[in-house]
């Protein structure tokens, strides 16, 4: 009884330590978990919507807006210029064709900022450069760019300085007045590339 | 390479055919340890009888040995595999909720299924119980959950990084812990009273 | 009393044995699904199809049931739900082998079946919060997690089975 669990403790030993003597193989392009943290303890991340919306109207050619909302919501309506790259495809090599390309400002953006998130950490965690999100997501986007409020007198200048800004933007991505209606304002259905769609696709959760 | 499916070598029809193979292995094997008794399973608290820690510990650790030596003669993509995310919080507070139907409920979901299987009517009304749990949880989701549902979350870190070892460093301790506990939980029965069931 | 306690040794397997077939299965989803196990998943399935075919406005204006209600399949179309139709068939076909099929509560002889019966439920409402909240059961959880040696996993693990042995002290008559 007792040397049969001896034996099998040996032998699971031996397995275990089999990998210690093991010469190192590296698998993953993945980013080491205290990089992560630093990362994402960093603010750096975020872009604001007015730091997006003056990048498209300069018509930044580094910038690749990256909707990764679903295709239908993304059809009906998205940011002039963006691809479509919906959360589960995000590790197909359809999405590996954009984003690793270094040299563009890869911007994440979805309604709020829960999936460009979770699309930044994913694309971190890969070793993809120069990712970002555009902070508070198209809401933010509709309520700060397309509808801005005026400030009051008497409040700073820089505060003026951002309406007029926005102002003219939501002008040039057709909302007009402060009153758009938010669901054409800024849409173009046409123009943006649509991404190959991808094969490949991880697995889904368990319990 | 694997994983076979989401790689896409073979179909993904056979999805649902390995689901129910995997899980025919799985019911097998609880029901067949004894998984099936609530109060074999509350020994692992009370020390008369350790088959949790055993079968729990040696399926654990004969899953990572075998998956990481996969990885490493490249049979299967560790990158592509699903790993729990963390959320500190609600991982945290949904193990402790969990801890407390454990001991109160003497099932958990799997083994519950298949205690009904047999025929144990504490583990039918068990299930029961844990349809109108998670009723309840979704009724309240906006209301109560939401926010530590979603608080904290830190990725989906693999263990070896978090305390920053190697994986082979850690397999190697958690076999040692486990060959340990095994050794120690051996010993114990001698010293609690019996029970019988 | 004796003979009875031997003989269901004798038609347990052996844990280790049991564990390591159980390792192999884990292995064989992941190798093949790149998922592990799970078993309130399913449940959790059956709930959401449940709310939905009562009341399917309701489903979709909720979080939690709209991301399964608002597919066109069933949400008991899914992995988990065959997976734990497999377990059925699974427990049943050992349970024959094993002869332990018969319809019983099981309790301590010091609690009555009806305290067992509630404390039963009682636990799987329990359960079915923490496994929502938790993102997984004991098996989904703390197993599978464990196999791949993912933090969430040695976390559920540690919480579910720490919170067991503090409080299994207050809670020792409806076993031992």
């Amino acid at each position: 009884m007792n040397l049969r669990y001896t034996l099998l403790s040996i032998i699971l030993l031996i397995l275990a330590f089999g990998f210690v003597l093991l010469p190192k193989k590296d698998f993953s392009k993945d980013l080491a978990a205290e990089d992560m943290l630093l990362a994402v303890l960093d603010d750096s991340r975020f872009l604001s919507t007015d730091e997006v919306a003056n990048m498209i109207l300069n018509r930044d050619p580094s910038l690749l807006l990256i909707d990764v909302r679903k295709a239908d919501q993304f059809s009906e309506f998205n940011l002039r210029g963006a691809v479509n790259l919906p959360l589960d495809s995000l590790l197909t090599e359809g999405a590996d064709m954009y984003l690793s390309q270094t040299a563009k400002t890869k911007v994440f953006y979805s309604n709020g900022s829960i999936y460009s998130s979770q699309a930044w950490l994913l694309s971190k965690r890969k070793g993809y450069k120069n990712v970002f999100i555009m902070r508070g997501g198209l809401n933010q986007w509709i309520e700060t760019i397309m509808q801005p409020t005026e400030p009051k007198p008497g409040e700073p200048q820089t505060a003026f300085q951002t309406y007029e800004a926005r102002k003219g933007a939501s002008q040039f991505f057709g909302g007009g007045s402060a009153d758009a209606s938010s669901s054409a304002a800024g849409a173009s259905k046409s123009g943006s590339p649509t991404p190959k769609k991808g094969k490949k696709k991880g697995a889904a959760g368990g319990c | 390479m694997g994983p076979l499916i989401p790689n896409e070598i073979i179909g993904a029809n056979w999805d649902f055919l390995i689901a129910l193979l995997v899980g025919i292995g799985f019911g097998y094997i609880l029901e067949r340890a004894g998984f099936s008794s609530s109060r074999k399973l509350a020994g692992v608290f009370y020390g008369y009888d350790f088959v949790v820690l055993r079968v729990f510990f040696t399926a654990a650790i004969t899953a990572a040995i075998g998956l990481y030596y996969f990885q490493y003669f490249e049979w299967i993509d560790l990158s592509m595999i699903y790993i729990n995310p963390l959320y500190l919080t609600s991982t945290l507070i949904g193990g402790v909720i969990m801890g407390f139907g454990f001991i109160i409920g003497g099932y958990c979901p799997g083994t519950s299924v298949c205690g009904a299987m047999i025929g144990k009517i504490d583990a039918m009304v068990f299930i029961g119980g844990i349809f109108l749990g998670i009723f309840f949880y979704g009724e309240t989701y906006e209301l109560l959950w939401k926010k530590i549902y979603l608080d904290n979350f830190l990725g989906a870190p693999l263990v070896f990084d978090s305390l920053g070892i190697s994986n082979a460093l850690f397999i190697l301790g958690l076999s040692i812990a486990a060959l340990l506990a095994f050794w120690i939980t051996a010993q114990i029965p001698k010293f609690v009273k019996r029970v019988d069931y | 009393m004796e003979n009875k306690v031997l003989e269901n040794k004798r038609k347990y397997m052996n844990p280790y044995l049991a564990g390591f077939l159980l390792g192999l299965v884990i292995i064989f989803a992941f190798y093949y699904t790149g998922r592990g196990l799970g078993a309130s998943g399913a449940i959790k399935s059956a709930v959401v199809a449940s709310v939905d075919a009562v009341a399917h406005k309701h489903a979709l204006a909720s979080e939690f049931y709209a991301p399964y209600a608002s597919k066109e399949e069933s949400p008991l179309n899914s992995w988990l739900v065959f997976e734990i139709i497999g377990v059925m068939i699974g427990a049943l076909i050992s349970g024959i082998v094993a002869g332990r099929l018969k319809l019983k509560v099981e309790h301590s002889p010091k609690i009555s079946s009806k305290t067992r019966l509630i404390m039963a439920v009682l636990g799987g409402v329990l359960f079915g919060i923490g496994s929502q909240l938790g993102r997984g059961c004991t098996s989904g959880a703390a197993l599978t997690g464990m196999a791949t040696l993912s933090t969430a996993g040695f976390v559920s693990m540690l919480a579910i089975f720490g919170t067991g042995y503090t409080f299994a002290w207050f809670f020792r008559k409806f076993w031992i």
